[in-house]
């Protein structure tokens, strides 16, 4: 199973997102804690949307910032992140 | 009672804004945007939602540019300490609530603009006092004593020319006059939420342009980046520090969606109708002086005197014998005093609201009338 990672600055750019996908992606969005490995930083967040949504996010950012976009691959009970910002 | 401090709060508040009040304080007194549990997300999407409605309604192209404050002195002190520095020069007008004239006379070098007697403000005049080290011009966008409006596109578009940002104090309009930051070229934009917009107390905010960096007036946990010592750059994170008033944010979208159903230029004429006719009763009474502009370019909120009488007395005397609330002395604005010529004593002020009718405009003149009569 492959999900899409977004990594935003912000709760109100996840948020944002994740409702512009809601609104005209036809897809559901849910806003989450960046895991760990990808914080950098220290905490932030990321909305998971599904894989298929990729166009319709590069395509209508509208404002939001956007720090990386990884494709989230599930094997057992490990998580991989792959880069394709 | 008759309540005429609105300029100071929108004491009555339509029922939308307190019924969302009460349900966000039972249902979302959450700490929004701290952890990814649905609380917190479902208190982020509040705030986010009122950013949008109120980008919507102020033409702000980005609505993580909006950070909310406790009111609109705390947003331009916000603007000021963290744009200016002791090297810099700023130009305000002798309009000025001292929410800008004291941080700015703490902050820097500064020109004060006179405007006439009436409160007017000349565009030009901005534009002379423009110096090659000005870093920032600051205007209200209407008297907070004699309701006089600054003409804020002109200057905007001034500012434009200079490449010079352009802070507006919207504490006064916000809500009762159409305002478009991106023709009339405001780069930084305070207002308070609960006047004019009739959102709770304690809510107000600030809007800053794509490519004006503040320097954070407070720094503290913002729950991103939590390794980082600095505070984060990202807006509005890097002005909002501290748990944020999640119901009463909230509540300030349901008033601003309450606002636009109503219609801005419907409150405007409204409240400006009133005040003409207020400014005209009272000019025909002897013994009392009225000041600011007559009709035209003003809101709803008029200043005037009766003749040997402190204006605090005069407030005094309507609150105790006729249950009208107003405001009497400098109204935290002394220098605009001094331009309409009522700094001996101050003056009476007296605001309309989105609720005020013209029942209690002419129990004022009454009670003025009364008033005048018996000290001659």
């Amino acid at each position: 199973m492959s999900d899409l990672l977004v990594v935003v600055g912000s709760v109100t750019s996840a948020t944002r997102l994740a409702k512009r996908l809601a609104k005209y992606g036809d897809t559901k969005a849910r806003v989450i804690n960046t895991p760990e490995k990808l914080g950098g930083s220290g905490c932030s967040y990321s909305v998971s949307a599904d894989l298929s949504s990729e166009a319709f996010i590069r395509n209508n950012l509208q404002g939001i910032s956007i720090k990386k976009i990884y494709i989230e691959e599930i094997v057992g009970k490990e998580r991989y992140y792959h880069d394709i910002s | 009672m008759i309540y005429l401090d609105n300029p100071a709060t929108s004491m009555k508040k339509p029922s939308v804004v307190i019924d969302a009040m009460c349900k966000n304080t039972l249902n979302c007194s959450v700490n929004a945007g701290r952890g990814g549990h649905w609380a917190s997300l479902r208190g982020a999407e509040g705030i986010s939602d009122t950013q949008e409605v109120l980008a919507d309604f102020f033409n702000i192209p980005n609505p993580e540019r909006i950070a909310f404050t406790q009111n609109a002195t705390y947003a331009l002190n916000m603007a000021i300490a963290g744009i200016l520095t002791r090297k810099d020069h700023a130009v305000i007008t002798s309009m000025e609530h001292n929410s800008v004239l004291r941080p700015v006379h703490r902050q820097c070098s500064y020109t004060i603009v006179e405007a006439d007697r009436q409160g007017v403000i000349t565009p030009a005049d901005i534009e002379r006092a423009i110096r090659p080290n000005t870093k920032l011009v600051i205007t209200t966008h209407a008297s907070n004593v004699c309701g006089t409006i600054i003409p804020i596109y002109e200057i905007g578009q001034i500012c434009r020319k200079y490449g010079i940002p352009y802070l507006v104090d919207s504490a006064q309009t916000a809500g009762i006059i159409h305002i478009d930051t991106e023709k009339m070229n405001i780069s930084l934009l305070a207002f308070s939420g609960h006047k004019g917009l009739m959102g709770p107390l304690g809510t107000g905010g600030l809007y800053v342009r794509e490519g004006i960096r503040i320097n954070p007036l407070i720094v503290g946990g913002t729950g991103t980046e939590s390794k980082n010592k600095n505070q984060p750059e990202t807006m509005p994170d890097m002005l909002h520090s501290g748990t944020l008033n999640t119901p009463a944010i909230m509540a300030l979208g349901a008033a601003v969606r309450y606002i636009k159903d109503i219609g801005i230029e419907k409150i405007d004429e409204k409240e400006r109708r009133l005040a003409e006719e207020l400014y005209e009763k009272l000019s025909n009474i002897d013994g009392v002086t009225v000041y600011g502009l007559a009709n035209g370019s003003r809101n709803g909120t008029v200043a005037f005197n009766i003749d040997n009488i402190d204006s605090q007395e005069t407030a005094d005397i309507l609150n105790r014998d006729y249950g009208i609330a107003v405001r009497g002395g400098y109204h935290c604005s002394y220098i605009a005093h001094q331009t309409i010529g009522s700094d001996k004593s101050g003056a009476v002020r007296a605001g309309f609201g989105l609720y005020s009718t013209r029942h209690e405009l002419e129990e004022l003149v009454n009670a003025v009338n009364k008033i005048s009569k018996n000290t001659r």
